[in-house]
């Protein structure tokens, strides 16, 4: 027993540390709910079909956190609470959409917790509403996604095109009176 | 952010000469044909034809007339050496 302090101390440091249990999030999806005090909510998209485009929007009655995470920030950074490489000032909102395309795993996180000094401050339970859906991307999607490129090449062609016609010097039986 | 726009011009001379009056020089000299391109450009690069310009230039004294079209091919008289460098 005097031996296995250590022991007491490991189980101890993973009691402290949240459960982090995540609801799974398969296609569309709507919840609501109540996240407790000092508690988060956790929702695990895993997003394996290309061309899919998520729309996640949450309501809460209270100002909270909301991340949206990769697995390696949300297991290495949000749960270890190590350096926080993600924006979380940014999303203090009570009502946020998020288009998120590519494929992984994704974690959704609704904080109630006072976990960043700058972020929202624990003002109570929270009454959330969470609806994702998962749509196919639109026609013109894949154009928004490379307009710079699209407006790039367009330059390039149309540029290419009146050079060329602003440097060819016509033949003079052309420019004659017919 | 500074955008750089303007009208970048090509010209073109023809070794083509009609004969007509000059109002500079007050007697029928001989002109020959000078065409302009035009096009609105963004950063030198050309973008947008802004059309053709003809102009004739009297040989004698290099007065510049516009014209809207040049002669017919009969009234004109061609020069067969090296055309002239723009």
């Amino acid at each position: 027993m005097k031996g296995n302090w250590y022991m007491y101390l490991l189980i101890l440091a993973i009691i402290s540390v949240p459960f982090a249990s995540a609801t799974e999030i398969h296609g569309n999806f709507k919840e609501t709910g109540t996240i407790s005090s000092d508690w988060f909510e956790t929702f695990h998209l895993n997003m394996t079909e290309s061309g899919k485009v998520l729309d996640v929007k949450i309501t809460t009655d209270k100002n909270v956190d909301f991340y949206l995470l990769t697995k390696t920030q949300y297991y290495d950074e949000f749960l270890n609470v190590t350096s926080i490489s993600f924006s979380y000032e940014d999303a203090r909102e009570n009502a946020r959409d998020y288009e998120w395309r590519g494929n992984g795993d994704y974690y959704l996180v609704v904080d109630n917790m006072n976990y960043s000094s700058t972020g929202a401050k624990c003002q109570g339970p929270v009454n959330y509403t969470i609806v994702v859906k998962l749509e196919n991307k639109g026609i013109y999607d894949d154009i928004v996604d490379n307009i710079g490129y699209v407006l790039c090449g367009s330059v390039i062609i149309v540029a290419i095109a009146t050079g060329s016609w602003l440097y060819k010097k016509p033949k003079l039986e052309e420019v004659l009176k017919k | 952010m500074i955008i750089l726009f303007g009208v970048k011009k090509k010209n073109f001379t023809y070794n083509a000469y009609a004969s007509r009056y000059c109002e500079k020089c007050g007697r029928d000299t001989k002109h020959y044909l000078f065409l302009q391109k035009r096009a609105f450009s963004i950063f030198f690069i050309p973008l947008i034809p802004l059309g053709t310009k003809k102009y004739m230039v009297c040989a004698e004294c290099k007065n510049v007339v516009p014209v809207k079209e040049f002669p017919r091919k009969e009234d004109i008289e061609v020069v067969k050496t090296p055309e002239r460098k723009n």
